[in-house]
């Protein structure tokens, strides 16, 4: 895990030199005052200070904690932990690529069920498809039909 | 306008039907928030958040305060019964509250946390209202030059409010700032950093970097945990104090509403610092300090009515003078601007309506809150039986739908889930995720009131250091820097030496 943070810390400096270089070319200063730039610039030393920072920390502690800054030891704690996040980004990501053809109720009944079993498998997947259309109907009818706010629609019409 | 004649006009503004449902709804949320572990007010407030949009600016403001106290309310229930924080200032509700419980007290600790909340809630509010309308006709007087040192000094705060790294914070500032400025520069018409991107020529939607950054990836978190739902054992007796749980409890009330107010005016301060200080200063001045932690009735009066002041001391800097001392002020901030309305100074000029109308609303939500823990709390209980495997994906397709209805724009989508992840990961190696996104508000007035000064000044950035208001914010935000900087050095050295 410290590596982790060694490496993080490595690309805030790179990122930092990235933003000062690219906001320099946007211009600092014009005639009439500040350039576009010189906001992102000053925002971009930060990040790079920062990183600087934490780097050097790195070295001069050869990694270890600073007390009162202490991470978790591993990165994944829990068993199983790996798979629930990846499924959980993955399934995300499908809904939203879905959003446009099958509108969200749909989307939902479809990846809302996925979810459940992810997070307890040891349950059915009727209760997960009970789940998934009562959240999905739900969700419906708060934002399109309470609130009236437009939303794709799918091929069901909702 | 007076005080008095401007409270009445807004408790005219807010008791309406319609608002009054508004704030009820969102009493019973937020409470709902509370009592659930796992989803704090920032998320819960984040994912509301798009749920507001569509309602008039007072009632979407006041819904969203409304969640905001209930969450602290209902936080103190689990605390209580499950020695498990609803939110994290009720962490300190635990010590005392649970072994209240467990002594079979749990109805007396919920009673005086409840009454606890309400008395220092609405103390707080009162003071809000005398000391809100002064702080912001002394801002009115000030300048672009006062305004970004005033910026540059709540920053500055924030770094000195974080709990763990201030190099990480530091970052995290200039990350916000940075991603505050992509898109079209409104002086220049120049696009930055937009990569040639449409979708991000408008800039990046705080919505969906809220959503994100607080709801998602506290989902997420909790996902790799696969928490689930728990069982309640505590069984609840009667919730009104005795005569001698009052005696306990009525100076610490009293302390932890003074102080509570006092963390909640200061920037990076809110009901978390304000919660665990409290307790510290029972402790202090209590008879017996050994018995905290054992069921001492003050330990659960106090903290509590101290979070409950911090809330509404939160909304002072906020309503006045336009500056959002914690995240959860600045997500208010960004509600108020999405409906139209721009805190500060000359908000009680221009939305007098709003800006009294918020605060009526606040003691009206208070009563509500009352009426809804006190009776309601077995209720509520009922609550925690609610599998997680249930909420989670009802909570992020809430996520999804909220983020697309605040501008339509599928990328926002993308962006809030974006968000989620670098969030998610950011807060695994420590990063405080709260400065981020009080850069990413402050940053366009910021930018706005440097570049005032410069073009207004003929001395260059001098100018900061000619007008005496100006010099003293920003001698201030250098001496908190360096107060960071001593602090940090003095605890690696303590650190080190142990």
């Amino acid at each position: 895990m410290a590596r982790l943070d060694a490496a993080v810390s490595l690309f805030w400096v790179l990122l930092g030199i990235a933003l000062c270089w690219s906001s320099k070319e946007l211009g600092l200063s014009d005639p009439s005052g500040p350039g576009s730039g010189l906001f992102p610039f000053l925002a971009g030393l930060l990040v790079l200070a920062g990183g600087v920072g934490l780097l050097v920390r790195h070295v001069v502690t050869g990694g270890q904690p600073v007390p009162g800054e202490e991470i978790a030891a591993q990165f994944w704690e829990a068993p199983g932990a790996p798979f629930r996040t990846a499924m959980l980004i993955i399934v995300v990501a499908g809904m939203i690529i879905a959003v446009p053809w099958l509108g969200f109720a749909l989307a939902g009944v479809i990846g809302l069920p996925i979810l459940f079993r992810v997070i307890a498998p040891e349950k059915s997947w009727m209760a997960a498809i009970v789940t998934g259309v009562i959240a999905a109907g739900s969700m419906h009818l708060l934002f399109a039909v309470a609130l009236g706010t437009p939303l794709p629609r799918g091929p069901l019409g909702f | 306008m007076d005080t008095i004649g401007g409270l009445l006009a807004g408790f005219e503004v807010i008791l309406t039907w319609q608002n009054i449902q508004f704030i009820f709804i969102g009493s019973v949320i937020g409470t709902l928030i509370g009592v659930l572990p796992g989803i704090g007010p920032l998320a819960a407030l984040s994912l509301l958040l798009p749920a507001t949009v569509a309602l008039p600016p007072v009632g979407a403001i006041a819904m969203l305060c409304a969640i905001f106290y209930g969450s602290m309310y209902g936080g103190s229930i689990t605390s209580v019964l499950v020695n498990i924080p609803g939110e994290a200032a009720s962490v300190v509700t635990c010590l005392d509250g649970h072994a209240m419980a467990k002594q079979g007290r749990a109805g007396a600790a919920l009673g005086m946390a409840a009454l606890g909340s309400f008395i220092a809630g609405t103390l707080g509010i009162i003071v809000l209202c005398l000391a809100a309308p002064m702080l912001g006709a002394f801002a009115i007087r000030m300048g672009p030059p006062e305004y970004a040192a005033l910026m540059l000094l709540g920053l500055a705060c924030t770094i000195l409010m974080i709990q763990g790294s201030a190099l990480k914070g530091a970052i995290m500032i200039g990350l916000g700032a940075w991603l505050a400025a992509i898109g079209m520069d409104i002086v220049t018409g120049e696009f930055r950093f937009t990569a040639g991107s449409v979708d991000l020529s408008a800039g990046i939607e705080l919505l969906a970097v809220v959503i994100g950054l607080f709801g998602v990836s506290e989902i997420l978190l909790n996902v790799e945990q696969s928490a689930r739902g728990m069982a309640v054992k505590a069984k609840l007796s009667a919730v009104w104090p005795t005569r001698a749980d009052w005696k306990a409890s009525f100076a610490p009330i009293l302390r932890g509403s003074g102080l509570g107010f006092a963390i909640g005016l200061l920037p990076g301060g809110g009901p978390v610092t304000a919660s665990f200080l409290s307790y510290a200063v029972e402790r202090r001045v209590g008879k017996n300090p050994e018995t905290f932690g054992k069921g001492r009735i003050e330990g659960v009066a106090g903290p509590e009515a101290a979070n409950n002041a911090a809330v509404s001391s939160g909304m002072i800097p906020l309503l006045s003078l336009g500056i959002p001392g914690n995240a959860v002020t600045a997500l208010l901030m960004g509600a108020l601007i999405i409906n139209g309305v721009q805190p500060g100074p000359t908000m009680m000029a221009d939305r007098a309506d709003v800006f009294w109308g918020v605060i009526a609303s606040l003691y009206i939500g208070n009563v509500f809150l009352l009426v809804l823990n006190l009776p309601l709390v077995g209720l509520w209980v009922q609550l925690l039986r609610v599998p997680y495997a249930v909420l989670f994906p009802a909570i992020l397709l809430l996520a999804l739908v909220g983020t697309y209805s605040a501008n339509r724009n599928l990328f926002d989508l993308w962006v809030m889930l974006g968000f989620g992840v670098v969030g998610w990961f950011l807060r695994k190696l420590g990063y405080e995720l709260a400065p981020l996104v009080l850069a990413f508000v402050l940053a366009p007035l910021l930018e706005q009131s440097l570049r005032q000064s410069m073009v207004m000044s003929p001395d260059g950035a001098m100018i900061f250091l000619q007008r005496p208001l100006a010099a003293v914010m920003i001698a201030a935000a250098v001496g908190m820097l360096l107060l960071v900087a001593f602090k940090r050095k003095t605890t690696t050295l303590v650190g080190g030496t142990a």
